[in-house]
């Protein structure tokens, strides 16, 4: 976890949720941002 | 029915999603919330750039622009746009930039302005969802209230 996230990645965890993180050097993650691209279809 | 394809065709990517920051929240292991952070040194390259035109004096560059920020319903009122927004000024921090700049529903900007972000305009109804009063914000960073 990047050391500047650590309040609200605190936060959510302790709510019961779990975060993930993309970033543009990352390609590796295709799952996570196909469940996005799901979500904002669904809600737009 | 090919379902690989209905599924694509349920979904919304954009080719600048392979140059972003993107953040997904679960519960379990259903996506609840998700936000994208994009960084240009061009302002021209901003999502939605034609809304920030006239008002480019307000955006030097580097800039940060937040979008596609999305909360599935059932867990709306709970701050999670709250926690990925604070997500996102510390990544805009980190990377630098100088600015930040997004297109927020007029409804939800009490977070932004405690926050020093500035009102610019609100923009025509037709901007992205008819029904919603959109707002154009900015924060200038590299200030002592970062």
């Amino acid at each position: 976890m990047p050391k500047h996230y650590t309040e609200p990645f605190k936060l959510l965890l302790e709510n019961g949720f779990t975060i993930k993180t993309i970033t543009p050097v990352d390609n590796n993650k295709k799952d996570v941002s196909q469940d996005i691209a799901q979500l904002r279809y669904k809600i737009w | 029915m090919d379902m690989s394809n209905s599924l694509q065709e349920q979904a919304w990517l954009e080719d600048i999603d392979n140059h972003a920051y993107l953040w997904a929240i679960y519960k379990e292991k259903e996506l609840v919330a998700s936000a994208r952070l994009t960084y240009h040194n061009n302002l021209k390259l901003l999502p939605d750039y034609l809304s920030y035109e006239k008002y480019q004096d307000h955006f030097p560059v580097p800039i940060t622009s937040f979008n596609h920020l999305v909360v599935f319903h059932n867990y709306q009122n709970i701050k999670l746009s709250t926690y990925l927004n604070q997500i996102k000024i510390q990544q805009a921090v980190a990377l630098k930039a100088k600015n930040i700049a997004l297109i927020y529903p007029e409804l939800c900007i009490k977070f932004l302005l405690k926050q020093w972000f500035k009102q610019l305009t609100t923009l025509i109804p037709s901007h992205h969802c008819s029904s919603i009063n959109w707002v154009l914000m900015s924060k200038v960073l590299g200030t002592t209230d970062d």
